[in-house]
């Protein structure tokens, strides 16, 4: 499967096709048995994942992960924590990430999980966000997310790719949130994946 | 049966140290139990390395510092050299084992890392019994450098009071540490749900360690400043060690805010027992342990 | 892992015949070391249902020993008793009854927790033990004479040397041992097993498909605590001294654990892994009386450094010569 720079790549299948298997292996939670994983030329099948996050990969899960014993704030800046970014970058970095999702800065100072479900998507993506990757994989980013709110995100998603020049993998059971949305669509159906 | 202020006072202020000495060791225990999730079966040989190497240093330091002048300075030079003896023990301790351990638990079974530490326990019982051998030890000369204090008619050493005021600096020190610093907040979030912080790049096996290492030297100074306290001999400290067990499962895994007060708490029901009760003693704090597990196993501060 | 071969009972009965033979050519320090062996595989076997297939680590084991070393202790003491079977039932009956009430506690909880409520458990007998002095005879312990199997009708004695000089007490370790020995094997080939290892897998799915979790476990639980009574038991009339060390965490609770996993939680692993180890312990201790423990702890760690992701080599050696036979069958 091959996936273009700087486009909104989507996959789409039944639950239990391999989704989330096979974006777990792309960000290296899970190593294939067979094939491979190459990143801007570079083969990183067997590579840990802080490896293909220094690279420029990140991922927001199909559950939210977010942390009730952190607040807001640091469930966002912590895979810069864990790369030992200063804080005065952090800082920045937050700032920015908060002109695209404004409604999260009123709930910085909350324990992660005192926030809507929605609120704790946007939480994640922009968690992954800020480490302004060049691949973005989003695994089912608009589960559970009302109508205008998935219609926000689909816009946030389409800037991302604009104007951060980032890549986006985006997996979705359904086809319906990612209609207009997509570039490129591929179809994953029991662990097999073909174009779309 | 009357209780008289004099005997609560004694009740009191002898939990009140206990808490200190048990809270230090309890907090040690609930990082590495709490984050690693791994039943350390060796944790009370820490707290005894800790005791045992204060002990050697204690006994050189007052030797060479009788001469240098105010008994205050002298205990501060002490305090200071129980502080280091308690971070050696617990990070000596924390080296050997924890890179042994460590590594292995990110890829092995619980149980497998489990019967390590008990190994590890009867290894290290008996270095130390080679070591400082199996008489019991009893450090003079510290007690007078502290004076004493009177309360309600009782005179109790200064010591007592110098033990409380560390261990709440120490157990404050490591509260803002793992609120406030990122390495803490990583420390948690690897607690709490490990694959999605390796997700986000986190380097769980340092996580690991970190806490491990703190724990450890946490349980060291704890068992340091144990040492003028009591006679220290082989197997002095599994009291202890059980205690500290039963303080955090009865907090909760992974919370250190209520430690401190359950501390307390047993360590004022001990007391009390133990005056009046003596068969008992032990015997309380297991009930509670068990009845908590059964009914709150998350603890009376946890929060999952 | 343990599926029942037919070949497996043949082993067996050979084995159980080779003991009962061992006192005609062995000395007398042998028939010891293989007591205390067979006391140990027994409670070992005992664990397999709960830990090996149920995936529960229970330290309890000591304080289920203790439990019914101590009811015919007392009953030495307090009661005059002078044999075996009036107290045999009572013996066996006091721990499994505790264990199924301590479940309804302990099964609350799981793994790790699991382990240290049994910890607990066993801590506090313990001290209950060494503190209740008058009635225990505390740090002290109990001497347990040389009773007779039933005064008047049987009098044999335990201590007694029978055929081929060996003690009575020997013969019933050994029938004992077999006992144990067919019934978990015939525990481990049941539906029970399966639920066992259902449960172990994925407890909620387990309960869906009608599994109760408390009812499997405590069953296994006080099967657990019947072989670890028999234990105590036999260890009592064969030592004829008992104390409260017996119920102590780092005593037989945590050595059977250890024992158990070294063996695989195989039923032949766990037998041969108990003689192991009591032979390897007794020569440190003899050799090494004062820092014993070093050695056995180095050497249990040298054994845990090198094995495989976990298990230990010695049942995969076992796992492979088993697999031996089926592999070259199927290269076929």
């Amino acid at each position: 499967m091959d996936v273009d720079e700087g486009t909104i790549t989507c996959i789409t299948g039944p639950n239990g096709a391999g989704k989330t298997t096979l974006f777990k292996t792309i960000m290296g939670l899970h190593i294939p048995y067979h094939g491979s994983i190459i990143f801007y030329g570079e083969d990183i099948t067997v590579k840990p994942a802080r490896y293909r996050v220094m690279k420029g990969m990140a991922m927001s899960p199909d559950y939210r992960g977010i942390y009730a014993n952190l607040t807001v704030k640091d469930n966002i800046l912590l895979p810069l924590m864990a790369l030992g970014v200063p804080r005065s970058v952090r800082e920045e970095r937050l700032a920015e990430i908060l002109k695209v999702f404004p409604e999260l800065s009123t709930l910085l100072d909350r324990s992660g999980t005192q926030t809507s479900g929605g609120q704790q998507k946007m939480i994640a993506i922009a968690r992954a966000l800020i480490l302004k990757p060049k691949l973005l994989l989003l695994d089912e980013p608009f589960e559970g997310l009302a109508l205008p709110v998935q219609r926000r995100l689909q816009n946030i998603l389409m800037e991302i790719r604009d104007r951060m020049r980032c890549t986006l993998l985006i997996a979705e059971p359904s086809i319906s949130p990612l209609k207009g949305l997509c570039d490129h669509i591929f179809k994953i159906d029991r662990g097999v994946v073909y174009r779309g | 049966m009357v209780i008289e202020v004099k005997t609560l006072t004694i009740i009191i202020v002898n939990a009140l140290v206990y808490t200190a000495i048990l809270s230090l060791i309890a907090v040690g225990l609930n990082l590495i139990l709490g984050v690693l999730r791994v039943l350390n079966l060796a944790h009370g040989i820490i707290m005894a390395l800790g005791a045992y190497v204060a002990l050697s240093l204690t006994t050189l330091a007052l030797e060479r510092v009788g001469s240098i002048g105010p008994s205050l300075l002298q205990g501060a030079l002490i305090i200071i050299v129980l502080f280091l003896s308690g971070l050696l023990g617990g990070l000596l301790f924390a080296v050997i084992t924890g890179y042994l351990m460590v590594r292995k638990l990110v890829y092995y079974e619980a149980i497998y890392v489990l019967l390590v530490t008990y190994s590890i326990m009867l290894i290290m019982e008996d270095v130390i019994k080679f070591v400082w051998g199996p008489k019991g030890y009893v450090i003079h000369g510290i007690y007078p450098l502290f004076g004493t204090v009177e309360i309600a008619g009782i005179t109790y050493p200064g010591y007592y009071f110098i033990l409380l005021a560390t261990a709440f600096i120490v157990i404050a020190s490591t509260y803002i540490f793992v609120d406030y610093t990122s390495i803490g907040k990583i420390v948690k979030a690897v607690a709490s749900d490990r694959e999605t912080a390796v997700m986000l790049g986190v380097r769980a096996d340092m996580a690991y360690f970190i806490a491990f290492a703190i724990g450890c030297v946490l349980t060291g100074i704890g068992g340091a400043f144990t040492a003028p306290l009591l006679t220290l001999q082989p197997g002095f400290s599994l009291e202890f060690l059980l205690l500290a067990f039963i303080v955090v499962v009865i907090t909760g895994l992974g919370e250190i805010r209520g430690i401190p007060i359950v501390a307390f708490i047993i360590s004022l029901l001990r007391a009390t027992t133990a005056t009046y009760l003596p068969e008992l003693e032990m015997a309380i704090p297991f009930l509670l342990m068990m009845l908590v597990l059964a009914f709150r196993p998350q603890g009376l501060f946890g929060g999952r | 892992m343990l599926a029942l071969r037919k070949y497996d009972i043949y082993v067996y009965t050979v084995l159980i015949l080779l003991l009962l033979l061992l006192p005609i050519v062995a000395p007398r320090w042998i028939e010891f070391l293989v007591i205390i062996a067979l006391v140990y595989a027994i409670m070992v076997l005992g664990l397999i249902p709960l830990s090996g297939l149920g995936g529960l680590i229970t330290f309890g084991n000591g304080a289920f020993m203790a439990l019914s070393a101590y009811t015919i202790g007392l009953a030495v003491r307090h009661l005059g008793l002078g044999s075996l079977a009036p107290i045999l039932i009572p013996a066996l009956v006091i721990p499994v009854i505790t264990a199924l009430l301590i479940s309804l506690v302990v099964l609350r909880t799981r793994y790790v927790f699991f382990a240290l409520a049994t910890l607990a458990f066993t801590m506090l007998l313990y001290t209950l033990l060494l503190k209740l002095y008058f009635y225990t005879g505390g740090t002290d312990g109990l001497h347990i004479p040389n009773l007779s199997l039933l005064k008047g009708v049987l009098d044999l004695k335990v201590r007694d040397r029978v055929l081929g000089d060996a003690y009575t007490s020997y013969y019933l370790t050994v029938i004992a041992f077999a006992l144990v020995l067919f019934a978990t094997q015939r525990l481990v080939n049941s539906p029970f097993a399966l639920s066992l290892a259902t449960l172990r897998d994925n407890e909620r799915r387990a309960k869906m498909i009608g599994i109760s979790p408390l009812t499997t476990y405590s069953l296994a639980f006080a099967y657990s605590a019947l072989t670890a009574g028999l234990a105590g038991i036999l260890y009592a009339l064969s030592v004829g001294h008992i104390d409260p060390g017996l119920a102590y965490w780092a005593g037989p609770s945590a050595k059977v654990v250890f024992i158990a996993v070294l063996g695989g939680f195989s039923i032949p692993g766990c037998v041969l892994a108990s003689f192991l180890y009591i032979v390897v312990e007794t020569y440190a201790l003899k050799y090494l009386s004062y820092y014993w423990q070093f050695m056995m702890g180095s050497i249990l760690l040298i054994i845990l450094l090198t094995s495989p992701k976990g298990l230990l080599g010695l049942p995969e050696a076992f796992i492979k010569i088993r697999n031996l036979k089926t592999y070259l069958s199927l290269r076929r």
